[in-house]
């Protein structure tokens, strides 16, 4: 085993604990008690779906003007 | 009796966008909601299922070297990810079942990717994945700690350059297609394109942000249990594309 997969390695086991541990505890009161936190009442996504819907479209007429090419 | 009304109409946020119905008006709820724990546990199974598709287009490769071999499973794992991506995003309420067949799918795909990469540059997959999960790790750590605080004004920032690089690349795909050399600065290996990759590892690691937010403002707030599977497969599409991000830009310090 060469000290690359070795270091790295031991990053990749550490960081995986790192997140099934700390990720099952609660935020500190610091991050939960504030007044300009983010509103989630609109999905993370809204704006995705619509880059994806204009990705798609897009695509589509490539796709269509190139079949004519 | 008046701080018990106000509890009830706005929930232990001060923010009156988000309110305790927020996260229970994606759904009629079964009496089980989402928490932090079942959050975790369902990346670690989305992690675990997309490790054992990978191993499969990864072995499939070097077995006899021709990235010819891994082409349909690696394609079909691309498309048919993005497919289910889409339908998560537009029915979280199936979450359940389309997140784990992502990925599996989006396993077949980085596997494939990973294992062309990994045979032109030994060495760089464990790289990228040591360095993709050492960020999600230091994130999740000054996110707990209240050191990084998102905002609505983060979260317009984070969102609009994500759909800025969104845009940057589908338009540099759009002139590849008409025979085009495309944007060629983003994928050199120069200044600009070590520059430009660096930009979009730092914005794919501050959605990470977004998602520990999303996740901890659910759980705190009662949102359906299958949010948990939504929020999981939120953490894995970032993941995945800060993964890929870190294999493009080792890959462009590699060939310098």
């Amino acid at each position: 085993m060469d000290l690359n997969t070795l270091v790295f390695g031991a990053i990749i086991v550490l960081s995986l604990g790192i997140f099934f541990y700390i990720g099952k505890f609660r935020a500190s009161s610091k991050q939960r008690d504030r007044d300009d936190k983010i509103g989630w009442g609109k999905s993370k996504f809204t704006g995705l779906k619509i880059l994806i819907w204009v990705m798609v479209t897009v695509l589509g007429l490539v796709l269509f003007a190139n079949s004519f090419s | 009796m008046a701080t018990h009304k106000a509890l009830q109409m706005f929930g232990r946020s001060g923010n009156p966008t988000l309110n305790d119905a927020t996260f229970k008006n994606e759904g009629i709820t079964t009496g089980q909601t989402m928490t932090l724990e079942g959050t975790v546990n369902k990346t670690g199974m989305l992690l675990a299922l997309l490790v054992l598709s990978a191993t499969y287009t990864w072995n499939l490769f070097f077995q006899d070297g021709n990235p010819a071999a891994v082409m349909p499973a690696t394609i079909g794992g691309a498309i048919g990810g993005l497919v289910f991506a889409l339908v998560t995003i537009f029915k979280k309420q199936w979450a359940g079942i389309t997140a784990p067949i992502y990925a599996l799918l989006q396993g077949l795909f980085l596997g494939g990717i990973s294992a062309i990469f990994e045979s032109q540059y030994p060495g760089i997959v464990i790289q990228a994945t040591g360095l993709t999960l050492g960020t999600l790790a230091s994130l999740l750590l000054l996110y707990k700690l209240g050191i990084i605080k998102p905002t609505e004004n983060f979260r317009l920032m984070i969102v609009s350059a994500t759909m800025g690089i969104g845009v940057l690349y589908l338009i540099s795909f759009v002139m590849n297609m008409f025979g085009s050399t495309g944007i060629g600065f983003i994928h050199s290996n120069g200044l600009f394109g070590i520059g430009f990759s660096l930009f979009v590892v730092a914005i794919a690691a501050l959605n990470l942000v977004l998602d520990f937010d999303f996740i901890e403002q659910g759980s705190e707030h009662g949102a359906p249990k299958y949010m948990e599977w939504f929020g999981a497969f939120s953490l894995m599409v970032t993941l995945i594309w800060l993964y890929l991000e870190m294999l493009r830009l080792l890959a462009k310090l590699r060939s310098r």
